[in-house]
């Protein structure tokens, strides 16, 4: 159970990684910089970028799966 | 035609990520069935002769465990690196860009804040992250 809850650990800190990687990208962009937020605010920006994330997946992986049973890509 | 064209894609899309992860595996697999042919030929190679060496046969069983075990480490070391390499990856493109200075405002405000300060750290050790909505109930409940 430990190896999993690990790997689930793992993914979480990966998503919350790449989540703070494209706040900052967006911070960067708007031409600001992570101290003029409040930390509340950044809270805020990561939230989203990790739903997003998260979204996004799942719209991968569903696509994925549609295109290996549904369109039989391999055969 | 439109199916080659996604397979394709799909194909050079795993290729450019996953090119080194590829070249290693193959790399280590031609490298285990080398050494299973090798050691088979010696072993076959002992039975041949009038006197096989059984302290030789085992020391050959021993290197030969020895290197699988060695290549199925730097395997893992390998692995562990290319992890490492990709969470990194977004740390520098931040650290870059806030070195190169975006405009007087940001430069003069970063020169203010401690340069080992992260600002995302508190946010990184949350189990759960709050949006703004989590944010505007909390604010009315107090």
């Amino acid at each position: 159970m430990s190896v999993f809850s690990s790997i689930k650990g793992k993914y979480h800190e990966r998503i919350r990684e790449k989540a703070i990687g494209r706040a900052q990208t967006r911070i960067i962009i708007a031409g600001k910089s992570p101290e003029d937020f409040s930390e509340e605010e950044l809270e805020i920006i990561v939230k989203e970028e990790e739903d997003k994330i998260l979204g996004d997946a799942k719209e991968k992986g569903l696509l994925a799966l549609a295109a290996l049973l549904g369109l039989s890509l391999w055969s | 035609m439109i199916f080659q064209t996604l397979r394709w894609t799909l194909l050079i899309a795993f290729w450019r990520k996953y090119k080194s992860n590829v070249i290693y595996s193959i790399i280590v697999i031609i490298t285990l069935v080398a050494l299973q042919y090798l050691h088979a030929d010696y072993l076959q190679y002992q039975q041949l002769t009038a006197e096989p060496n059984e302290q030789h046969i085992a020391i050959s069983f021993a290197v030969k465990w020895l290197l699988i075990m060695g290549l199925i480490g730097s395997v893992i070391w390998m692995w562990r690196q290319a992890d490492g390499e990709t969470a990194d990856k977004g740390r520098k493109f931040a650290d870059k860009s806030f070195g190169k200075g975006l405009g007087k405002k940001t430069s003069v405000k970063s020169q203010t804040v401690d340069k080992g300060q992260d600002p995302f750290e508190n946010i990184r050790a949350k189990k759960k992250l709050r949006s703004k909505a989590d944010f505007i109930v909390e604010s009315k409940d107090d």
